[in-house]
């Protein structure tokens, strides 16, 4: 099924197609409707009214209601929009925290400016944390702690968790990682040994992928960062590998059956 | 607030709400339930009211209150989930709640096995893809409001959609043709 056949099935299954069709039953209280409503800046005066009674005690209600309201949407809001999830966090461990939300969104290049460029050859390292983002479904760390250092700062998580089918197939579902930060920069990153997974992706679309896999992934043929294991570290790369991630998968379960 | 300034931006949110309510309550459709949505919807605008001085001009305004939408859906989800667990607890106690109002949807074959693989699919792949397809935003401000990168958005999308196809695949793709086997000695 090809993608503009996936999007013209989602297009019809839009429950709500024609936003100006839809009946809309008028969920605001009138602006001004005998003087109350919630956009006065005067009715705080009126509240205060020292024994409403009758339409007035029912107006009040609706009011400190409304008001109730919209403070909890306002908090809503303001939580959405300016908390930090790691602001109980020490600052390193904030930082790795961050880092591993980048790659959970697949945001490569949050997660390269959250490293730095000192010591780094900036076009590779971008390269491969593409890979790392774009490769894998989610990433999260767990049970982090900062250890400080002679002139350096280690955090250590417990397990970083990586959404793989191809992973799972080869019982590696988490992996120890590490950090370490040496003038507010990150120095060494360690995300524990995949290459098992690595190489089972690898043989298989040699195998099965021929074309693309020459074309995207084959370090033989293409100028990138790569690794032992036989294919380049890069985004395009990523996105062959995130494609056949499932069948690579059922291949490795099902013994690695040659064609 | 001086009087006249009060007027005129309350003049100026009723022009706004004029112009997006419709499309910001389709957004709240699209992801809840009917009377979810229309609570969604108030939530959204009230907090736009409180908010409305920074709330960006054309053509960023409607990206700007889908993403307070969003978030206003999110709480309604955990409160839901917070209803269903208390709900569990009360039967446990052997207390039976009152049902809520029935919600009773209708849909196609196709539209139910797109409905079932989009669920399977993150909640931020689902949101991509409501946005891109359902909301029809541009990528660029698909990407400002999910914070990602316009590349990002266009990467996460594409794996986003061929994993839906490969969901739906096996249950829209046509199974050949058999004709009903004919019983023996079935007669007349």
């Amino acid at each position: 099924m090809t993608i503009d056949q996936v999007r013209a099935i989602a297009r019809r299954a839009n429950p709500a197609p024609d936003p100006d069709a839809l009946e809309l039953i008028d969920p605001l209280p009138p602006f001004d409707r005998e003087g109350s409503g919630i956009m006065s800046t005067t009715q705080i005066e009126e509240i205060e009214s020292p024994t409403p009674s009758g339409p007035k005690r029912a107006w009040l209600a609706a009011a400190v209601a409304v008001a109730v309201l919209a403070f909890g949407a306002i908090a809503i809001y303001m939580n959405g929009y300016q908390s930090d999830p790691f602001a109980g966090e020490t600052p390193a461990v904030a930082q790795t925290m961050r880092w591993v939300a980048a790659l959970d969104d697949g945001n490569p290049e949050a997660a390269v400016d959250l490293m730095g460029t000192d010591d780094w050859d900036r076009d590779d390292m971008a390269s491969t944390v593409a890979f790392l983002a774009l490769s894998a479904r989610g990433y999260a760390a767990e049970d982090c702690v900062e250890t400080p250092g002679d002139g350096h700062i280690l955090v250590t998580c417990a397990s970083l968790v990586i959404d793989d089918p191809i992973m799972e197939a080869t019982d590696l579902t988490s992996l120890p990682f590490a950090m370490e930060y040496a003038d507010g920069l990150v120095a060494i990153a360690d995300l524990g040994d995949r290459s098992v997974a690595l190489r089972a992706f690898s043989s298989y679309a040699r195998e099965f992928e021929t074309g693309r896999f020459d074309q995207v992934c084959n370090s033989l043929i293409l100028q990138g960062p790569s690794w032992m294991t036989g294919h380049v570290l890069t985004a395009d790369c990523a996105l062959l590998y995130a494609d056949v991630a499932d069948d690579v998968a059922a291949w490795v379960i099902a013994g690695r059956p040659t064609p | 607030m001086g009087k006249e300034a009060d007027t005129q931006k309350r003049s100026e949110f009723e022009k706004l709400y004029a112009s997006y309510r419709n499309r910001v309550y389709a957004y709240c459709i699209r992801r809840s339930t009917a009377a979810d949505a229309a609570d969604a919807l108030s939530e959204t605008f009230l907090t736009a009211w409180r908010r409305f001085d920074d709330i960006p001009d054309a053509p960023k305004t409607l990206a700007y209150l889908y993403g307070i939408a969003g978030r206003v859906i999110s709480n309604q989800r955990r409160a839901t989930g917070r209803g269903k667990r208390l709900r569990r607890k009360l039967e446990g106690l052997g207390v039976t709640p009152p049902e809520g109002p029935a919600t009773l949807v209708l849909l196609n074959s196709e539209q139910a096995a797109f409905r079932a693989a989009l669920q399977k699919l993150t909640p931020k792949d689902q949101e991509l893809i409501m946005l891109d397809i359902w909301e029809e935003l541009p990528r660029v401000q698909i990407a400002e409001i999910m914070s990602m990168s316009r590349q990002a958005v266009n990467q996460r999308l594409h794996r986003a959609y061929k994993r839906l196809g490969r969901s739906l695949e096996p249950i829209l793709e046509p199974t050949p043709f058999s004709p009903p086997i004919a019983k023996e000695g079935g007669g007349a």
